[in-house]
């Protein structure tokens, strides 16, 4: 089972926004969409759950299910009204899915939102709200998901159970994953296999891995008596309390650690800031 | 007892004096014989600017209390020409003028003018029409003193009867005001119809059925 | 009810009670029933005075006028323009709330076709028009007849027309049923509308223009021949056929087909248009 985009091409009032664009993500895989705001990420999107038609190309899914995607496009939109099961219930009963108690309840149990909870969705914080929006994709179990923007508008404690969520539908259900966003970090720490788009062209396919080195030219060190540090003087790295910003040397980062090591230095963690724009920039020239 | 005077005019005969004379007092000693009646009515209303179904009502007449009309429905009951019994036309002295003879509803009848002497009768004038065989009234042109003017026309079921078994009651109505906004769209008011307010001919037709008459003894 | 077994439109119904605004709807409509009926009660004394005036000359009335079925009369003269706006803006909400909030959009990655849905919103909104057409002709009637009583029926029309009580509560029985076909037709009118502009106020705001332009051209009897007989501002006055003092049931009949007619074309060029737009 295999979801593609295949030369998706889309304008809108004789602007292109989706030129000749493909890709595909398998069963169980994650797969990013890393762009900025308005490089496509959700029109691509809604041309592949066919709320937006292309103007050319076609989007394939091979499956024998019934329900092929289950998605949210560019934020959670929910029943204001209604409470979490009333949701489940409502977009439910619309597609034919099982929406007894039972059912409902090992919905809300699946995406860890409280099955107690009977008040409207109107107070629900983003995070519930992204969560209950899943288990309303997941309705009717599709073999793919599409997540557009599931990272914004969350708290960090919010993004980390989101992403736990997802790698968890991944990997123990073997549902294929569509997520776009424009933090690269959480793409890299999230996905299996990410393209990067911009103005409306796939420019990049790579692993997380790839994509870490190419997006980042500072990292995050942090530590004890970082200002006592010669190595960290010596490679000219800015340092604010705990924390040293250190431009990536030329010979490795891996070098530095090692040199802080011998040097006595007590580091407790080396983050790479990534810059979604050098990664844009480098293939635009 | 009210009584009858009589004047000779000079221009009259004196046979046709006395003839019209003694037919009117027939009549009246007839009608005057009627101590209270009641009586089943059908009201139709003919008046151009009026539909309206017909009516059930029942009309009940005492020497005393004159006429009354009840009804569960909405009735329009005319003002005049429910006086079967004639009782206003013969309440105060009055006197007779023969007009000669006339065909009415195809009878020979005689008509006579019937003048009050009496400054409180309700009416200026009548004419009456009184079938000569039958001795009874066909028709009254009565001229009100002051509700304008109306005639009453008698039909019979039998020569026996007293009281008629149709009666129709013409007379001039005023046109109703048409508030333009209400009740109806203005582009379907006839404005023509609007403009000419003024009086229009209406006649309301009692069918008359099952009468219980209580004649005095 | 094989429509309501469609699991779609019960959840339409469903998610439209579920909603404050439509019960806020029903309220202000109730609540203007009672202001209407003190109006008509006020209004239908000064025209019986009017109207009447002349005939007291020469007529005793018998029987009161004033009574349930004036009051639900004048109701119905006077609802023509507050009960269709009210429809349509709940009846257009009904769609571009949805669009506003995006669950429409959550409702097409449901996997269920674009005309299915549009078709159970029509559906829903027609059944909504016919229920609150029932409930204003309910509570107009109940109030009207237990303050007043009932009586004949004195309305102009051409003429001045006298109904007999139960005649007359047939035929306002009836002006209500065909007015229904008229407040069916502004609503899914209001519903293509949203369907176009999907906005909730533009829609809103196109929609009370469409309204104040029929209530005008209505006024104007516009056209000639076939035209103004099929043009469909004048079409939505059928019910006041109901008080002529012969009914002509044939050209009420025609009437409404006709304007089942427009009412049917509106819904398909409503479907239509929603099928071959994008969601955005």
């Amino acid at each position: 089972m295999s979801l593609a985009a295949i030369q998706i091409q889309k304008s809108f009032n004789n602007t292109q926004v989706l030129k000749q664009v493909s890709l595909h993500c398998e069963q169980g895989e994650i797969v990013g969409l890393l762009g900025v705001n308005g490089a496509g990420k959700s029109t691509l999107f809604k041309i592949i759950m066919g709320l937006v038609s292309a103007d050319a190309g076609e989007v394939s899914i091979t499956t024998n299910k019934g329900k092929m995607l289950g998605g949210i496009i560019e934020k959670p939109a929910l029943y204001e009204y209604l409470n979490a099961a009333e949701n489940l219930r409502a977009f439910g009963k619309i597609q034919g899915a099982p929406v007894s108690d039972a059912a409902t309840t090992s919905y809300l149990e699946r995406v860890g939102l409280d099955t107690k909870r009977s008040d409207r969705v109107k107070n629900y914080s983003m995070g519930m709200r992204q969560r209950l929006a899943i288990a309303i994709a997941l309705l009717n179990d599709p073999p793919f998901l599409v997540l557009d923007e599931p990272f914004s508008g969350l708290d960090p404690m919010g993004v980390t159970r989101l992403r736990t969520l997802i790698m968890e539908l991944a990997r123990e259900r073997g549902i294929g994953i569509l997520v776009s966003s424009h933090l690269v970090d959480e793409m890299i720490r999230t996905c299996d296999r990410i393209y990067v788009i911009n103005n409306g062209k796939i420019i990049r396919e790579d692993t997380p891995r790839a994509l870490v080195e190419k997006s980042t030219s500072y990292y995050l060190i942090s530590g004890e008596h970082l200002e006592r540090s010669k190595v960290l003087r010596d490679n000219g790295a800015l340092i604010q309390g705990h924390t040293a910003r250190v431009k990536e040397p030329p010979k490795g980062i891996e070098n530095i650690i090692k040199d802080l090591a011998e040097e006595g230095t007590k580091v407790f963690s080396c983050v790479p800031e990534t810059d979604i724009k050098k990664l844009l920039d480098v293939v635009d020239e | 007892m009210k009584v009858g005077i009589s004047v000779i005019f000079l221009f009259l005969t004196a046979s046709s004096w006395s003839q019209t004379n003694e037919a009117l007092e027939v009549l009246r000693a007839r009608m005057e014989s009627i101590n209270a009646f009641t009586v089943n009515v059908e009201l139709e209303t003919a008046i151009d600017f009026i539909q309206m179904p017909v009516k059930r009502a029942s009309m009940s007449y005492d020497r005393d209390q004159g006429v009354q009309v009840t009804s569960d429905d909405f009735v329009l009951i005319p003002k005049k020409g429910l006086d079967l019994v004639m009782s206003e036309l013969f309440r105060y002295d009055y006197i007779t003028v023969p007009r000669g003879e006339e065909q009415v509803q195809g009878l020979e009848s005689m008509v006579m003018n019937v003048i009050p002497e009496d400054k409180r009768a309700d009416y200026a004038i009548a004419t009456l029409y009184l079938s000569k065989q039958k001795n009874r009234l066909l028709q009254a042109d009565i001229q009100t003193r002051k509700e304008g003017a109306y005639t009453v026309n008698m039909f019979y079921r039998k020569d026996e009867d007293i009281l008629p078994s149709r009666v129709e009651v013409s007379f001039e109505v005023e046109k109703v005001k048409i508030p333009i906004r209400y009740l109806a769209r203005e582009g379907e008011v006839d404005k023509e119809a609007l403009k000419s307010e003024g009086a229009k001919k209406g006649k309301v037709i009692l069918y008359l059925s099952d009468y219980d008459i209580e004649l005095i003894k | 009810m094989s429509l309501m077994n469609n699991a779609v439109i019960r959840v339409e119904w469903y998610k439209l009670f579920r909603q404050s605004r439509t019960w806020y709807a029903l309220g202000a409509l109730l609540l203007l029933q009672v202001v209407l009926l003190l109006n008509a009660w006020y209004q239908g004394a000064s025209l019986l005075d009017i109207f009447l005036e002349n005939l007291k000359q020469s007529f005793h009335f018998q029987g009161e006028l004033l009574n349930g079925h004036l009051l639900v009369y004048i109701v119905l003269n006077t609802m023509w323009f507050h009960l269709p706006l009210i429809l349509m803006i709940v009846v257009s909400g009904m769609l571009t709330s949805e669009m506003e909030a995006g669950t429409l959009r959550t409702v097409m990655m449901t996997g269920i076709s674009k005309g299915r849905y549009i078709r159970s919103k029509f559906t829903v909104a027609i059944l909504f028009t016919v229920l609150v057409v029932i409930l204003v002709a309910l509570t107009s009637g109940i109030l009207s007849y237990l303050i007043f009583g009932v009586g004949d029926l004195f309305v102009f029309h051409g003429a001045l027309n006298f109904f007999e009580s139960n005649d007359a509560f047939l035929r306002l029985f009836l002006a209500f049923a065909a007015g229904s076909f008229s407040m069916v037709f502004f609503s899914v009118v209001s519903m293509l509308l949203a369907v176009i502009f999907r906005e909730t106020v533009k829609t809103w705001i196109v929609a009370a223009f469409f309204l104040i332009v029929c209530n005008l051209l209505l006024q104007m009897q516009l056209g000639e021949g076939w035209f103004r007989r099929l043009f469909f501002v004048n079409l939505n006055d059928t019910w006041q056929m109901f008080f002529e003092y012969t009914i002509n049931w044939s050209a009420i009949l025609w009437n409404l087909i006709f304007l089942a007619g427009y009412i049917l074309i509106i819904t398909a060029v409503g479907i239509w248009w929603f099928k071959k737009t994008d969601i955005e």
